[in-house]
């Protein structure tokens, strides 16, 4: 079956407008391709194609409005859940080669296995306690050791633990802005996902949470998949090795960090992270 | 200067304003709460001496001093039980289905369109339409199970409503990060949506059996009696399996009923009487507000 699925997912139309190609010997976890999505009448993607390798940090950078957002949102299917949006192309969530945004893909396929933190802290009106262990609960895990451990895990994760250790039952509301968007990452976190989308996880944060959820990204590279929207050049510098610039919905260009930060290919990516507009 | 002396000007005005508008709201508030406090507390007073234990164990009779409301209060209760029992499920029901499961089309949008409008049918109405569709169409006869239908069916639409507006007011990020854990239509409804708009819900579920517990005209026009000297069956037994629901098919009356047969007696004490039932249906209904003050007070400092 899984070799099968494999097989029927071609390989990256190379005649795409604008195909980026996967580094070879870098396995790859999901497989963008010719992706477009629009918002009713209104396109907010057009024919993006791109690779997300597999235990490798992937940054997407762009000007407000250039629908990072709406790219992210694409690989979990939370457009699903407003009438008249509507998706083209694919995604193949590797290994199985599963698409992603095909109508006959349940979205809770995605959903179980992609975890996300959303631009905005979006805690639940529940305990601390309950909105980390939300999505374990929801997987039927009942074991009251099980979830003490998974919460503390994924709180220590998410450099919040020492703040919140002594009173893991207050309401998640009387958290800060900064600690509840930590709060939503170890939420995302306590179910393992194999790929973690990130947008903009540190814009309400200060230098030094910022720090520690950037050495969490780098730490967690080694068993996840990540792909975080940032508009810090160097935050995406620090913690990706791969970069994705979108401007109005297309993907102008993609590479290795490295090579898109000293040598973009495009004069827009570098007239953008130079700062010369955006 | 000539500047400071102009926003002074302007702050002496924006006082002036907001201290007039402040003083016509507290006079109509006076005005209107005391037209209310007036109502209440001539109620109070009328009915205040006929409020001993007595009157709640006495079946009605036609000497003043020895008639009670116990067939009145023990039929408003078992027939709330009923209005309860029906209404909660099916409302909330409706409205989880209604906000959460159905698909926008014009099916549903004829359905919400109903909805609203049953709120404002007259109640008298549904009595007309339950004494043919229960009480002779199914033939539930002038029952307790009867009345607590129609008075269900009068509710339902608040419940409906309330239920759908406390969800609608969830942000919408409550359920995309409900979703986006992997959660299933269900779970996100019952785990995440629900205790978050329950306090939303329990107001309307209140204020839909306030409404209820005071009505008078559809249960009339089903059948309660105005003067009945006995209980239905006890709902609770001393054998097994010690419950029954017989007294679901027994006649009734109700506290409002019984207030209205009084007042509709030439004697003055009668009269007395009915406000003295007044009175009890009143601590009925504040009792069951208070209980949703509470719990939203509650709810409110859990969620901080
Ligand atoms: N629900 C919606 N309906 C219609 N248009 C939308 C909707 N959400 C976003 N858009 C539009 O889609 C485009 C992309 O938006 P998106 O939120 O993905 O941008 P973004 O890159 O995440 O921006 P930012 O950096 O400000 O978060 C924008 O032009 C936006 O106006
Ligand atoms: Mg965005």
């Amino acid at each position: 079956m899984t070799a099968e699925a494999t097989a029927t997912a071609p390989a990256l139309a190379l005649d795409a407008p604008r195909a980026e190609r996967a580094r070879a010997d870098v396995p790859v976890k999901a497989r963008v391709e010719r992706l477009s999505f629009w918002y009713g009448a209104k396109q907010a993607l057009h024919e993006i194609t791109m690779p997300v390798h597999e235990r490798c940090v992937t940054a997407l950078i762009g000007p407000s409005g250039c629908g990072k957002s709406t790219f992210l949102r694409c690989f979990n299917r939370m457009h699903d859940l407003y009438p008249g949006n509507r998706y083209a192309g694919h995604i193949w969530l590797e290994p199985e080669g599963i698409d992603i945004i095909s109508p006959k893909t349940d979205p809770m396929i995605p959903r179980l296995r992609i975890g996300m933190v959303f631009q905005k802290p979006n805690p639940f009106p529940k305990s601390i306690y309950e909105n980390v262990a939300a999505g374990l609960r929801i997987r039927g895990v009942r074991n009251r050791a099980v979830l003490d451990e998974q919460v503390e895990k994924s709180l220590r994760w998410a450099a919040l633990w020492d703040e919140v250790k002594d009173r893991l039952d207050a309401s998640a509301y009387d958290l800060s802005g900064g600690q509840q968007q930590r709060l939503c990452i170890a939420r995302a976190l306590a179910p393992e996902p194999e790929v973690l989308l990130l947008d903009e996880p540190t814009s309400a944060l200060d230098p030094i949470a910022t720090a520690h959820i950037e050495e969490l990204v780098d730490e967690l590279r080694s068993r996840y998949t990540i792909v975080i929207v940032t508009h810090n050049m160097q935050q995406a510098a620090r913690v990706s090795q791969f970069t994705g610039f979108f401007h109005l919905g297309r993907l102008v260009e993609f590479g290795e960090t490295e090579q898109i930060f000293t040598n973009p290919r495009e004069s827009m990516t570098q007239d953008y992270i130079t700062g010369r507009f955006g | 200067m000539q500047a400071l002396d102009r926003s002074l000007d302007r702050v002496r005005a924006a006082r002036r304003r907001d201290l007039l508008f402040a003083a016509l709201a507290l006079l109509l508030l006076f005005v209107a709460s005391l037209v209310l406090l007036g109502l209440i507390l001539d109620l109070v007073l009328r009915g205040a001496p006929h409020l001993d234990l007595d009157f709640f164990t006495s079946f009605p009779s036609r000497r003043p001093s020895r008639a009670g409301i116990l067939s009145a209060w023990v039929g408003t209760t078992l027939v709330m039980v009923v209005v309860a029992a029906v209404a909660i499920p099916l409302g909330v029901g409706a409205g989880i289905y209604l906000e959460e499961y159905a698909r926008r089309n014009w099916l549903t949008d004829i359905v919400e369109i109903n909805i609203t409008n049953l709120a404002g049918v007259p109640s008298i109405i549904y009595g007309l339409l339950a004494l043919g569709l229960f009480v002779h169409g199914a033939g539930f006869g002038e029952s307790i199970f009867t009345a607590g239908l129609t008075l269900a069916l009068l509710i339902l639409p608040i419940v409906v409503v309330a239920t759908r507006e406390a969800l609608r007011a969830l942000p919408r990020e409550m359920r995309e990060g409900a979703f986006a854990l992997g959660a299933d239509r269900w779970q996100t409804v019952a785990m995440f949506l629900l205790p978050a708009a329950g306090p939303g819900i329990l107001t309307g579920i209140i204020v839909g059996l306030s409404r209820a517990i005071g009505e008078t005209a559809p249960v009339i026009t089903v059948g309660a009696l105005t003067f009945i000297a006995f209980l239905p069956p006890s709902p609770v037994g001393s054998e097994f399996p010690w419950v029954n629901f017989d007294w679901l098919w027994s006649p009734f009356t109700v506290l409002p009923i019984q207030m209205f047969n009084w007042v509709s007696r030439p004697q003055p004490a009668f009269h007395d009487l009915a406000a003295a039932a007044g009175v009890v249906l009143l601590v009925m209904t504040l009792a069951m507000n208070a209980l949703a003050i509470y719990v939203r007070y509650r709810a409110r400092r859990m969620l901080g």
